[in-house]
């Protein structure tokens, strides 16, 4: 049975190096043709709670990326494996094709950001994106890993967390497969467009987790004022 | 360096009709001395994988396609100069009924007499562009996996779901022109 995180509550302390980290949400659609693109980032902060370079941003835009098969390897873009094409009228092309068939990953491979789900199509019921981290990996530098939503493009439906339903962030043993953690958002985010859902931080030499449920107005932009 | 939070380098382009299909290929000093004349033809394809009739295989012999969609701009028998070594002119406006796809192929003009092969043939690309604004739309290097190859298939506009789409292919055979006409005719 998972603990169950509150904002505001207690810290826990992470007694394993392998974390999935999963997160699920239900957006509520209102507009015909309307899509729904929630993203997952990891800021990785050092001491001074900053990024602690623009590469330890793990997001869907992230210069260092992975294969799904192969997480140690920095997969290139390459124009013969990732050809353009035509999605409708919109030219998908090679770096775009890249960007979607991949992974991000920190310098170190120590975190693995999710394949981009730009329609909340990948799941039916189980997690939307996941994460993945070893601990043990992690530069010894970062101190602490921020995982915020944040809603792409939100202007263009005007879209907001108050139209997302049942938002939560699971935290995983990776090699138990068990659930330990688990947040349920909750509060009202009918104006945030981005929120910050939990934070794993070192302190004493030991990791710990805690509910962050902070809300922002400005999408991801609003994240990387606050960590850039 | 910044981070860039927009996903997808290019915009949509909207619905081009006309556009332009370059190729382009550098070639090896040869010890013989013999020119490399490569060849760049296009097959107007119907749902079945064929050519409409011979008269929809576009190449230095019949250098435009009966309605006028597909037009070659000419042959050029050295490889010599920068940017596109040949160019085919498609006008989707033009198409022919029944037409699903056009494939583009280069191939070795007398391959087997001057014993030439696409191994010695570098920095070969396919690139497609705007005529008028001469903006690249696409563009891909074919890489040098070639050897013994004779023929190369470039890449191939085909329609789905109501759109052109482009890919490139790159897929290299031995056999020449002679190869893609007993594949599309």
């Amino acid at each position: 049975m998972a603990i169950n995180l509150i904002k505001g509550g207690e810290a826990e302390s992470i007694k394993f190096a392998k974390i999935r980290i999963g997160l699920g949400w239900d957006p509520i659609l209102t507009h015909e043709g309307e899509t729904f693109d929630l993203d997952v980032s990891a800021f990785m902060l050092n001491s001074t709670k900053k990024l602690q370079s623009d590469d330890y941003l793990v997001f869907y835009n992230s210069e260092l990326r992975v294969s799904p098969n192969n997480l140690f390897v920095i997969e290139p873009q390459d124009s013969i494996k990732y050809p353009s094409f035509y999605e409708g009228i919109r030219l998908i092309d090679s770096k775009e094709h890249h960007r979607r068939a991949t992974r991000p990953v920190d310098p170190d491979f120590s975190v693995w950001g999710s394949i981009d789900d730009m329609d909340g199509t990948e799941s039916e019921g189980g997690d939307d994106e996941t994460m993945n981290i070893d601990l043990r990996k992690l530069n010894s530098a970062i101190e602490e890993i921020v995982i915020g939503v944040s809603i792409y493009d939100f202007a263009k439906w005007n879209q907001n967390f108050g139209k997302v339903n049942d938002s939560y962030v699971s935290i995983y043993n990776e090699t138990t497969q068990e659930e330990v953690f688990r947040y349920d958002l909750q509060g009202d985010f009918s104006t945030n467009t981005a929120v910050e859902f939990c934070s794993i931080y070192k302190e004493g030499g030991f990791w710990k987790i805690k509910a962050l449920g902070f809300g922002h107005d400005n999408g991801l932009e609003s994240l990387l004022s606050v960590y850039q | 360096m910044a981070i860039n939070l927009t996903k997808g380098g290019n915009a949509a382009i909207g619905s081009i009709q006309k556009f332009n299909v370059g190729l382009g290929w550098d070639t090896n000093e040869t010890d013989s001395g013999i020119d490399f004349d490569l060849d760049a033809s296009a097959f107007l394809l119907n749902s079945s994988g064929k050519a409409l009739t011979e008269k929809h295989f576009v190449f230095y012999s019949n250098l435009i396609s009966p309605e006028g969609c597909l037009e070659h701009t000419g042959d050029n028998l050295t490889g010599a100069g920068d940017g596109d070594d040949e160019i085919l002119k498609v006008d989707l406006s033009k198409l022919p009924a029944g037409c699903e796809k056009i494939t583009f192929v280069v191939t070795i003009h007398q391959a087997d007499e001057r014993r030439q092969n696409f191994g010695q043939v570098r920095n070969a690309y396919i690139r497609v562009y705007d005529p008028i604004t001469n903006e690249v739309i696409v563009k891909y290097d074919l890489g040098e996996d070639f050897s013994i190859e004779t023929a190369i298939e470039f890449g191939e506009l085909y329609m789905k779901d109501g759109a052109w789409k482009f890919k490139a292919i790159g897929a290299g055979f031995a056999g020449g022109l002679q190869k893609f006409v007993d594949k599309y005719l």
